[in-house]
């Protein structure tokens, strides 16, 4: 299985954004094609956002994204307004959501429309912070690079027939952050992986958590410029997952 | 199997994954099963095959040809043990200790180490350790009072109160 496309996750540089800038050039066609990559990539993320955010049902946030998509490849909006010097890719879509959003309502008021389905397009949000309204939209998108991240490295242990190496990874590592589940005991890891003596099993573990810091950064680095990026970005999405609860 | 998932699990559960350099180390119920396993290990998986060094050393002449199969265990009980190997033994531990991510955890290399010391006081009447006498009964104090530590061990370090 290759490493890339898991999970709907699709690989830098083709999707990253100042590229789609470039594939442009090529024509309307392929800036198409590229911006509905890239855009595909944050849906999950976008979708969280006007779910828990914005309040809207599931299938009105859905409504709203298929919308929003389609305009903004259609209308090619996003690519002029685009500038990487304005910040990241990650927060100027949020913002032209919001105002796609707002841009709705206002539109559906001055149909005429029920207050009801204005409401439950998101008037709330105004009342919110601007911090928690990008909350739950950085929390998905965190979560996201983390699925990914786990999928690729899970992929290469297989592909390069290191299980022991995910085995150890899982269990060690992700078991005990599910709440009440202990890490497996050693003696279980030796039966499981035969490992002939601890130094053996002390470095598939060392092993297994460089090679989740080397993909998690590799899956970062696609969209992020450089290094110091990469770890601004782990530190970031580390400190909103850190203060956004249980 | 069990595993964390992702698409379900708190975000203070995917901070932690975020960086995961502090993840998976080893718990005290581990120690035990850690000695264990390691007293069981052939010497030449940790120590390698006979080295260069220790053939060209005046002492070499006291480690018979494939002693390095023997295991942990066995070497730190038998009545008479190489004294070249305990102390590569002595070595390997003390290196152990002072690697964070080490092959050992710290605790159980700290036992091996003074289990070394302590096999070759009592089975070959030899000091291959410059401790003093205090930090000696200390480190010996300190291991006895872990719970995790085995019966033949514990017989070993208890036979060895002084150097």
């Amino acid at each position: 299985m290759p490493a890339d496309g898991l999970h709907g996750f699709a690989r830098f540089p083709t999707t990253r954004w100042s590229l789609v800038d470039r594939a442009g050039r090529e024509g309307p066609e392929a800036e198409r094609r590229a911006l509905g990559q890239l855009l595909s990539q944050y849906l999950p993320a976008l979708r969280s956002h006007l779910i828990h955010s914005k309040r809207l049902q599931p299938a009105d946030a859905d409504d709203v994204l298929q919308d929003f998509v389609a305009g903004k490849i259609l209308e090619r909006e996003l690519i002029a307004k685009a500038n990487e010097q304005l910040g990241k890719f990650r927060t100027f879509l949020l913002t032209a959501l919001d105002r796609f959003l707002l841009n709705r309502i206002r539109d559906r008021k001055a149909q005429k429309r029920t207050v009801g389905a204005a409401h439950n397009l998101g008037e709330e949000d105004d009342q919110l912070p601007a911090s928690e309204r990008a909350d739950a939209y950085d929390v998905e998108w965190a979560r996201q690079v983390l699925q990914e991240t786990l999928g690729r490295m899970r992929a290469e242990c297989q592909a390069a027939g290191r299980d022991a190496v995910w085995g150890m990874f899982e269990c060690r590592v992700l078991a005990p952050l599910t709440p009440d589940a202990p890490p497996v005991e050693y003696g279980e890891l030796v039966r499981r992986f035969g490992f002939r003596s601890p130094s053996q099993a002390s470095n598939a573990l060392v092993t297994a958590k460089r090679m989740y810091a080397r993909v998690l950064r590799s899956v970062i680095g696609e969209y992020a410029c450089d290094a110091a990026a990469v770890e601004a970005e782990i530190n970031e999405l580390h400190r909103i997952l850190a203060n956004s609860g249980s | 199997m069990a595993t964390l998932d992702s698409a379900s699990a708190g975000p203070r559960s995917l901070a932690c994954l975020m960086q995961a350099d502090d993840l998976g180390s080893w718990n005290a119920p581990d120690l035990g099963p850690i000695l264990e396993h390691q007293l069981d290990t052939p010497l030449a998986l940790d120590l390698g095959a006979r080295d260069q060094e220790a053939d060209n050393h005046p002492d070499s002449g006291d480690v018979p040809a494939g002693a390095e199969m023997l295991t942990f265990r066995q070497l730190l009980l038998h009545p008479h043990p190489p004294v070249r190997l305990l102390h590569r033994v002595k070595q390997f531990a003390k290196g152990c200790r002072g690697r964070p991510d080490g092959p050992l955890p710290p605790e159980v290399a700290t036992v091996l180490y003074l289990a070394a010391i302590a096999a070759a006081r009592r089975n070959c009447q030899q000091r291959i350790s410059a401790l003093d006498n205090a930090a000696w009964q200390h480190g010996v104090e300190w291991a006895l009072a872990q719970p995790w530590l085995n019966a033949e061990i514990r017989e070993l370090l208890n036979q060895v109160r002084e150097l």
